[in-house]
């Protein structure tokens, strides 16, 4: 494990692109303290897999994967499946709610037939 | 008992979403036998609710006629219930499903709700296969109806819909000669029972469904289709079955949403 500070320009580039999205999402997060701090240990985490990529091969290693990259694929992986799900349970939910209001204006604001002989209600 | 029953208490919920062209036509064909008809336009981007509202207000004409809208586009299962709802509301007695683009023929409600009003049945689903000699009046060049056949029935159609049989009774082990007719009859009192979560295509299976989980009462009747061009062009295609299934065992993996 060596720090190779002087190393690639790519390091740089995504620290400020994880800093970034970490402070908007921190900041935007409604959500109660948890999910801030579950939030800055995740970019924390991700800058130093990005500053001492080596540790990933570390952890890879201690799980019986092969390389850095493939644990970090895999998680990744993992990470997005996660997040579809969340969001297709949201999505559901939404259509129910969506559904829910559509057909209770649309009964509400029912035009009903106009002035008729036999009619009495 | 011998009851009193008008078709004013029969209410016939038709969904709509872009029918603009035909949808006078058949409003005024379905409110002559003076039935009250529930029209529920899905969020039409053409002018289908506009021509219903004007003609209600214009003329007396054209019946009975109930106008609701849903302001976004939910599908045809979501307007559906939408109507059976507000039917219910309204003291529905007797519920008739009706497509919007002129496939089905008024002249079929009376044999449909019979078994409704003898008390035979809970449910009556109408058949485009009962009560045709097999294969052979099935395909008229003509657009005439042909009275006891399906008229123009396509060919694909045919086979699409005979999967549809098969898909049905394998899954909810009720066996109907027509799994995806338009044309359906509830009492008042399955109506209320009968829950449709799918949105979309999908509730024509539900129904099915349902019925089978409510154990209700059912019959099927002979109905005829009118394969008009209309109503093949807006009609579903071959893929709209998968559409369907997929819809389906969505249902399946995630469990029912009631």
């Amino acid at each position: 494990m060596n720090l190779n500070f002087n190393a690639v320009p790519i390091q740089a580039i995504l620290i400020i692109l994880i800093l970034i999205l970490g402070i908007y999402f921190v900041r935007k997060s409604r959500s109660r303290l948890a999910g801030r701090v579950v939030m800055i240990l995740f970019v924390l985490i991700l800058s130093i897999f990005v500053l001492l990529p080596d540790i990933t091969t570390w952890i890879a290693n201690l799980l019986g994967v092969g390389r850095g990259t493939d644990f970090l694929f895999y998680t990744f992986a993992l990470f997005v499946l996660y997040a579809l799900g969340l969001i297709s349970v949201r999505m559901r939910d939404q259509d129910r709610k969506i559904t829910q209001i559509t057909r209770a204006l649309a009964i509400q604001n029912a035009q009903k037939p106009g002035r008729s002989r036999e009619q009495n209600s | 008992m011998t009851e009193p029953k008008s078709n004013a208490t029969v209410y016939i919920i038709i969904p709509a979403y872009n029918e603009g062209p035909v949808i006078l036509d058949v409003l005024r064909e379905v409110s002559q036998p003076g039935y009250q008809v529930v029209i529920v336009d899905d969020g039409s981007s053409d002018n289908t609710y506009q021509r219903v509202s004007e003609s209600q207000a214009n003329s007396a004409s054209i019946g009975q006629i109930h106008l609701l809208r849903h302001t976004v586009n939910l599908g045809q299962g979501a307007a559906l219930a939408t109507g059976i709802q507000y039917a219910l509301a309204e003291g529905a007695r007797i519920l008739v499903t009706f497509d919007a683009d002129g496939q089905h023929l008024v002249s079929d409600i009376p044999a449909l709700i019979a078994p409704i009003l003898s008390e035979e049945a809970e449910v009556v689903l109408g058949s485009r296969f009962l009560g045709t000699q097999q294969g052979e009046s099935l395909v008229n060049e003509t657009e005439e109806p042909i009275w006891g056949a399906t008229v123009n029935i396509p060919w694909g159609r045919r086979v699409l819909l005979k999967f549809a049989i098969l898909f049905t009774g394998l899954t909810e082990k009720i066996w109907l000669s027509d799994a995806h007719n338009g044309l359906r009859a509830f009492s008042a009192e399955a109506a209320k029972k009968i829950k449709i979560t799918q949105n979309r295509m999908a509730h024509a299976s539900e129904i099915v469904s349902e019925i089978s989980r409510l154990k209700l009462r059912y019959v099927e009747v002979p109905v005829h289709i009118r394969y008009t061009d209309y109503s093949r062009m807006k009609g579903q295609r071959a893929s709209d079955a998968i559409n369907i299934m997929i819809e389906l065992l969505e249902v399946l993996f995630t469990g029912e949403e009631r």
